[in-house]
């Protein structure tokens, strides 16, 4: 998901997307504020101001705050002089290329703001703009304002360079520095809102966390082709989606783009969903790609039961949580992972504060379930047969599946055919 | 004809892998110099088809393991003595001397290393011959004459070791300009080939030193192998995971008789370790290695295929099921084939409804069993299959038995009789308290 959002220009703003990820937020009011920024940034074609070899010097130039690294004026002797006429040392060109890095930063910086000044007023991106044309319009930096030049270098005598280099590096470091943090976000903002626009995701609305409803209209994975979307309603009467459905029939991606959504919202992001409005949770837990791990001796179905009881503790401490089992206890015997399943579910159904999502091919436990007052959707993906083909329609329907096609899958693979026709060869030989 | 496997089942059993953790490869991997590893690698990945071939690198390890040899050498300089005979060769003694020389002249004038270098090569072989004669020492000391399976090694370690040029070489390093000339002439053009058998050799032994120090520190066994058409498939006793130090070893016999074994038990009983056990001692079986049984003999068969764990293939769409289809698709393609076999299916069609993996488990059994020149292991936890297959005359039925000490499940990993009435799901459930967490 990270590659697909990161269109940033710049390395520090690729550092910041991923803290993004890190770090979803968990308030739906900020959740909301982010969501209008990139939403502004969805409907403006910007480009990044700044080409990323200049925002990547001045960094570099910036990770050297030693102060022995200044050039001396003054102190040079001939014999110095004559030497930097004919090969400029390396000091030089570090500061010089710093400097130099600084001043195109600050005129491109600054003409973007010119352009913006008049369009930018009233929108989400206001409080943040603000603060980037405080930075580049603040008082300290106004020798640096003095010297920049639409060409590509400046040209500065020895002192300017001097008394700019010391400026920058070290004087109003503090200042360069936020500056170049305030692009970084502007970077990321330029990436997201692009991404939207250009894969017409939607925004996502955050609810309070009290509200407990999850609604997803037309949610599909971005990175299937041709993906399929699909509606889904949870609240607090009904927390539980119990999703069954046969083999290839698409229950794991489903569960997989409906994360992927909901973890994204929480970030304010833009969602390959056409629209999604969710309560704000405390988590996300999901278990669908469970590794074994026999180095630790824990089987399979131990590794589930672990994971499961993770999340039990993450709930009995009240926590409201969005939670997905997929294909839960398969690596257990039938009769087991049938009692396991129902005395699971229905605990769930306890915590009416937090959703879950729970896929299995125990269809019989689904059907023991359903006879009971609980409050659990039963959906599941369809199969259709046409001839002996299975066609795969990934569109939920409410129900419990009887489809299964696992033995005419095996069949069209001519897996026993292939046993029968060696078995008749080695007869024919003897 | 080579040896049928492929990477899943490399990966299944852990075999490979210079940097992961507890693989094989790793196991053995004593060796002391990077030809011998490579050596040991390349072992690996081509394990023999020929019961000839498979006993006697077998009784080479055994003997060295019972003379208790050891290798004396230098990890860089045998690295750098095999690199010195890839070299360019030297046309005469007069081209040599010459060459020296210039190469004297180069290095007062502008600092050439290439003297210095030469020298150091040379130093490399010197040090390399001098543990193969230390080698050689050992074993001709130690050695018990008569049956002697390394004889063809040791003759030719012997030959160029003691051929009368190599062996009247005696300067020491630094060299003087004349010795290096007639050092380098000797390596790289008259006695150029015979090196690099030496380092062949060298290798080979050094390979098998470190599978017999591994077998002596493990208590490993050798596998008998033969080629002969005999009902016997597999017979192992007391076989053991060969990494663990106290593993639990289990007897079984795979013959043309019985050539399928069902294998059920509850979860964590040790099914999967028991499987990965006869595969991984059938597959060093094959490269004549010793495996960690008191006894194991066994028909050289043509390859090895296990499922045990099939992952999924999310990028290519296939749901774990299909994965699990296309592989037994595969070995289905392999067996219908004619080809002898070994095959392992752990928790077949675990990715489906119970109903299809029910179907599906008993009929591919059933066909497969038909095989006779192929071994199965199949185990499952749709117990019902297994009921089922009661009474086929070729289907053994085993299981992995739990044993229940109060409320807590205890695992014996002794393979017995049967099909398990275990179910062990629910109490690891309570023993976790987690339904009382959800209360």
């Amino acid at each position: 998901m990270f590659d697909l959002y990161n269109k940033t220009s710049t390395q520090g703003g690729g550092a910041k997307l991923e803290v993004l990820f890190r770090q979803p937020l968990a308030d739906e009011q900020a959740i909301n504020g982010k969501a209008a920024i990139y939403q502004f940034f969805s409907t403006q074609d910007y480009a990044f101001p700044i080409d990323s070899s200049t925002i990547g010097a001045l960094a570099y130039y910036l990770e050297n705050d030693d102060e022995r690294s200044q050039l001396q004026i003054g102190r040079q002797s001939m014999g110095q002089r004559f030497k930097d006429m004919v090969a400029a040392d390396a000091e030089q060109v570090f500061v010089h290329d710093g400097v130099q890095a600084a001043l195109r930063l600050f005129y491109k910086a600054g003409e973007f703001i010119r352009q913006l000044e008049s369009s930018v007023t009233g929108t989400a991106y206001e409080p943040s703009f603000t603060k980037l044309a405080e930075l580049v319009n603040a008082s300290e930096f106004a020798s640096v304002r003095q010297h920049t030049t639409a060409k590509f270098e400046a040209k500065l005598s020895t002192t300017v360079l001097v008394e700019l280099d010391k400026q920058v590096r070290f004087g109003y470091r503090e200042k360069v520095l936020e500056l170049l943090d305030v692009l970084y976000d502007l970077d990321v903002f330029i990436s997201v809102g692009q991404v939207a626009r250009k894969r017409n995701f939607h925004f996502a609305k955050a609810m309070p966390m009290n509200s407990g409803a999850l609604n997803y209209k037309q949610v599909y994975h971005p990175h299937v082709e041709g993906a399929i979307a699909n509606d889904l309603y949870l609240n607090n009467d009904h927390n539980i989606l119990f999703l069954t459905g046969a083999n290839m029939a698409g229950k794991s991606t489903l569960m997989k783009s409906i994360g992927v959504a909901l973890y994204l919202g929480h970030m304010g992001f833009p969602v390959a969903a056409g629209k999604f409005e969710f309560a704000v949770r405390d988590g996300i837990f999901t278990s669908i790609n469970l590794a074994d791990n026999l180095s630790q001796g824990a089987s399979h179905y131990y590794a589930e039961v672990l994971r499961v009881k993770e999340v039990a503790r993450e709930l009995s401490e009240g926590k409201q949580l969005f939670v997905i089992f997929d294909e839960l206890f398969r690596g257990t015997n039938v009769k087991d992972a049938y009692d396991a399943t129902i005395a699971l579910t229905t605990a769930f159904c306890n915590k009416s504060g937090s959703q879950f999502i729970i896929s299995t091919h125990i269809m019989e436990g689904g059907e023991v379930l359903q006879k009971r007052p609980l409050p659990i959707k039963y959906q599941y993906l369809p199969t259709e047969m046409k001839g002996s083909v299975p066609v795969y329609t990934r569109v939920l329907r409410d129900g419990i599946t009887a489809d299964r096609q696992g033995m005419i899958i095996i069949q069209n693979e001519g897996i026993l055919e292939m046993l029968d026709a060696g078995i008749k060869e080695k007869e024919a030989q003897l | 004809m080579s040896f049928v496997t492929d990477k899943q089942t490399l990966a299944d059993l852990n075999l490979l892998g210079k940097y992961k953790i507890g693989s094989m490869f790793n196991l053995f991997n004593r060796v002391k110099t990077r030809g011998g590893e490579l050596l040991l690698e390349d072992l690996f990945r081509s394990p023999l088809t020929n019961a000839e071939a498979i006993n006697h690198r077998g009784a080479c390890i055994k003997y060295l393991q019972d003379l208790d040899v050891n290798l004396d050498v230098n990890w860089e300089l045998t690295e750098q003595a095999s690199q010195y005979l890839t070299e360019a060769r030297s046309s005469s003694q007069v081209a040599s001397l010459f060459n020296a020389y210039k190469e004297k002249v180069q290095e007062v004038m502008y600092l050439s290393q290439k003297l210095y270098v030469h020298q150091r090569h040379i130093f490399a072989v010197q040090e390399t011959l001098l543990a193969a004669s230390n080698l050689l020492g050992q074993l001709q000391k130690k050695g018990k004459g008569a049956n002697n399976p390394c004889k063809d090694m040791q003759d030719k370690l012997d030959n160029i070791i003691n051929a009368p040029a190599i062996k009247q070489l005696k300067p020491k390093y630094p060299y003087t300009i004349q010795q290096t000339a007639k050092c380098h002439f000797l390596f790289l053009n008259r006695f150029r080939n015979q090196l690099e058998e030496l380092l062949r050799v060298l290798y080979e032994f050094d390979v098998y030193i470190s599978v017999a120090q591994v077998a002596a520190s493990k208590g490993l066994l050798h596998a008998q192998a033969t080629d002969k058409e005999i009902d016997g498939l597999i017979v192992v006793e007391n076989l053991r995971y060969p990494a663990l130090n106290n593993a639990v070893g289990n007897t079984i016999t795979l013959s043309k008789k019985e050539n399928v074994v069902f294998l059920t038990g509850a979860n964590m009983a040790g099914k999967s370790t028991w499987m990965k056990t006869l595969g991984i001692s059938f597959y060093l079986a094959h490269m004549g290695f010793p495996v960690a049984a008191d006894k194991m003999e066994f028909t050289v068969m043509e390859g090895i295929f296990t499922s045990i764990n099939v992952p999924d293939d999310i990028s290519l769409g296939w749901s774990h099921f299909y994965a699990e289809v296309m592989r037994v698709k595969l070995v289905a393609k392999e067996v219908s084939s004619g080809k002898k076999l070994f095959i392992l299916f752990d928790e077949l069609f675990k990715g489906t409804n119970v109903k299809d993996a029910y179907d599906a488990t008993l009929v591919v059994t059933q066909k497969l069993a038909k095989y006779r020149t192929c071994a199965f292991v199949i185990s499952t936890h749709i117990i019902e299959v297994g009921e089922e297959l009661m009474g086929t005359s070729n289907i053994q039925l085993h299981y992995m038995p739990t044993v229940m000490k109060g409320a807590v499940p205890h695992y014996t990993y002794n393979m017995a009789p049967g099909i398990t009435t275990d179910r062990q799901g629910m109490i690891i459930i309570e023993n976790e308290k987690i339904l009382e967490m959800l209360a």
